[in-house]
């Protein structure tokens, strides 16, 4: 009896410990993060993104699960895809010689059709970036003036080398934003999508050799027609399993905001 | 003698002597305690458990049986009036009623009333087969609903009747909808597709599938008017007439209404609700308005909603509040266009298959399904019979909106080896 009232005492201990008080810290500091961007503060809208990740215990239960989703050899996952949002006349998605079809079955054609128009980018994205490619969300809007809005993402299975993140002690997932394009539009072309690739290639490479592993999570292209021709915008996002005693999110974002700008200029 | 002997004749004499001067023996000391069971340990923190689990038992059980008894006195309480009177001729009917939160639900035979007496269709109808009440009609034939939102006005000589109900209650294969429902639903099913990867014979379909309801009309004592209402969903109204009845008009209000060809040559009309009223969710197209044609029910005293709002539930009480405002609003636009109140000779269940305005017949009605009968229904895009037909056109259109493979819907993933 006296044991095992020892070990309710005690059990409660240990969720007080590790659960309880992380718990009302983490709350105390997402409070006055929050008033600290409320008040204008930039800086803590990053560490707001940070704490938004919950508590401790479950950050640390999220961040395995992500782990999975990033590092995974074999299997596509959500945690790694390439995203298109693209813009084009409705007629685009019809075959040579297709009759239109009445106004209120065209969204309904567009949304029909957006996975087969996903699936055509999937060459490029098996020939720059993984070995496997499969549409895992697609969407489609059709507004007024007949333009047809798709936006969906591919997922992939890396081909290239992502590092071992299993041998990072502290490890924590952390992940920067780059924006590829900078300063200057791109036309949509073949050659320009391929060198993005090629750039988030080596940006992750990079990565690897600073921190011994990388993924590249996302790469987003952007296509929107403007004056007759189509522009291309683009982004990328990188996860790193790395020392959290040594690294945090901004320290790898500067190291990629970095390495970028090495390769634009 | 050994010295155990002499301690133990020593001591007999003493207890001898004891016993003879009255003195009680000494205790016996023991000195080695024998072998015995151990103590019993406590089970307080097991046997509190224990109550603990009984007493959460014994409170759920309480808590869903109080509740089940609250119900039971909801529909003791939804009970027709007269139910205890005597009645004049027994009949064993068996009640297929079923209470609803918002009144009776009257699946066949049952037949829905003005005063919710328990009958069923054979009580005013001859020949009437279970088995062909849903057998389908031959021929649709689409007539334009009524855009301007005035229905012809009753004459002074006609009486009104109205039947307004949430849906029936008998499902028939035929089906009417929208170019816009259906490319919704298919859009719908797109997203199933994709997303819980659901086969694409599965998922959403149009809102379309009609219900029967028989109308059996016995008044006459003048021209009837009738006034046919289904809120939720589309309707085929049977008319059902007793020898000697007129009718001078029937005006119909639902989202996609049938009228199955009359005895009589009767002019008829219909709104289709959302044609005036666009915001079609509950609780949102209350509002008086110019053209305020959703059929609301008058909350009545016999609805279990009724009695939990009494009691003081917010769910209800807002849900009553909703349905009264719904009602006078509608009311309002009906005195308008009709010169008498919506609740004039109404029959009102919650859903039914079967209606009853005015009395019983004097003689009862030969029943005529709709089999082999033309239909007409308000026009509309598709206007089709048949669930094969019905599931063959939402496979065609989908078929064409994909470009002819429906494997596309969801494409293979892709693959490439590398060495």
């Amino acid at each position: 009896m006296k044991l095992i009232g020892t070990a309710l005492t005690l059990s409660i201990l240990a969720l007080l410990a590790v659960w309880y008080l992380p718990t009302m810290y983490w709350g105390y500091q997402i409070s006055r993060a929050v008033s600290q961007a409320q008040s204008g503060d930039d800086a803590a809208f990053e560490t707001v993104g940070e704490l938004a990740e919950g508590p401790p215990l479950v950050a640390w239960l999220r961040n395995n699960k992500k782990l999975n989703a990033a590092f995974n050899p074999t299997d596509l996952t959500t945690g790694r895809y390439v995203s298109y949002k693209l813009e084009m006349p409705f007629e685009a998605l019809l075959k040579p010689g297709e009759t239109l079809p009445e106004p209120d079955f065209q969204e309904l054609y567009a949304h029909a059709r957006a996975p087969q128009t996903l699936a055509g980018y999937c060459f490029e994205v098996l020939g720059n970036l993984g070995t496997k490619c499969d549409v895992s969300k697609s969407n489609a809007t059709l507004s007024r003036d007949g333009t047809v809005r798709i936006i969906g993402n591919l997922q992939y299975v890396p081909d290239y080398e992502t590092g071992d993140p299993s041998v990072v002690k502290n490890g924590e997932l952390i992940s920067a934003r780059v924006r590829l394009i900078g300063g200057r539009d791109l036309h949509n072309t073949l050659g320009n999508r391929a060198e993005v690739f090629e750039k988030v290639r080596k940006i992750c490479t990079e990565i690897r050799t600073l921190l011994g592993n990388c993924i590249i999570s996302s790469i987003s292209f952007e296509i929107t027609p403007r004056d007759g021709v189509q522009i291309l915008r683009a982004s990328a996002r990188f996860d790193a399993f790395a020392d959290s005693t040594q690294y945090r999110r901004d320290s790898l974002q500067s190291a990629v905001d970095q390495i970028a700008e090495g390769l634009v200029n | 003698m050994t010295d155990s002997k002499q301690k133990q004749d020593f001591s007999e004499r003493i207890q001898r002597i004891q016993q003879k001067h009255g003195t009680p023996p000494p205790p016996q000391v023991q000195t080695e305690a024998p072998p015995s069971e151990p103590a019993p340990k406590g089970h307080n923190l097991r046997n509190a458990m224990i109550w603990a689990i009984l007493a959460a038992m014994a409170g759920v059980g309480g808590f869903y049986g109080l509740m089940m008894f609250d119900e039971w006195k909801l529909s003791q309480a939804a009970a027709p009036d007269n139910q205890s009177a005597p009645q004049p001729q027994p009949k064993p009917v068996k009640d297929v009623r079923q209470i609803t939160d918002q009144g009776w639900s009257i699946p066949s035979p049952g037949l829905a009333t003005a005063d919710r007496e328990q009958l069923t269709v054979l009580d005013v109808a001859t020949g009437f087969d279970p088995a062909g009440q849903d057998a389908p009609p031959t021929v649709l034939i689409p007539f334009a609903v009524n855009s301007e939102c005035t229905f012809k006005r009753p004459q002074p000589n006609d009486v009104v009747y109205n039947v307004r109900m949430e849906t029936g209650t008998l499902p028939t294969t035929t089906h009417v909808f929208s170019n816009r429902a259906i490319a919704n639903a298919l859009i719908d099913h797109i997203e199933g597709v994709q997303v819980s990867k659901k086969h694409f014979q599965t998922g959403s379909r149009a809102q379309g599938r009609m219900f029967a309801v028989d109308v059996f009309v016995t008044d006459t004592s003048a021209p009837v008017y009738l006034v046919l209402q289904s809120f939720r969903q589309n309707v085929i109204w049977n008319l059902q007439l007793a020898k000697g009845v007129s009718l001078s008009h029937v005006a119909m209000i639902g989202e996609n209404s049938g009228l199955v060809a009359p005895e009589q040559d009767v002019p008829f009309e219909a709104f289709r609700i959302s044609d005036f009223v666009t915001n079609f969710e509950f609780g949102a197209n209350n509002d008086p308005g110019p053209c305020m044609v959703a059929p609301w029910r008058r909350p009545q005293a016999h609805w279990p909603a009724q009695a939990k709002a009494d009691n003081g539930n917010d769910l209800y009480t807002n849900q009553i509040y909703s349905f009264n405002t719904g009602y006078r609003a509608f009311d309002a636009w009906y005195r308008q266009v009709m010169g008498v109140p919506a609740d004039t000779n109404v029959t009102a269940p919650h859903s039914a298959a079967h209606v009853l305005v005015g009395d019983l017949p004097d003689q009862l009605i030969e029943y005529r399904s709709m089999a082999g009968r033309d239909v007409y229904v308000s026009e509309n895009d598709f206007t089709l019979i048949g669930d094969d037909t019905f599931e063959d056109t939402h496979i065609m259109l989908l078929t064409a909106a994909v470009g002819g493979d429906l494997a596309l819907l969801d494409p293979a993933p892709q693959e490439v080896s590398r060495q």
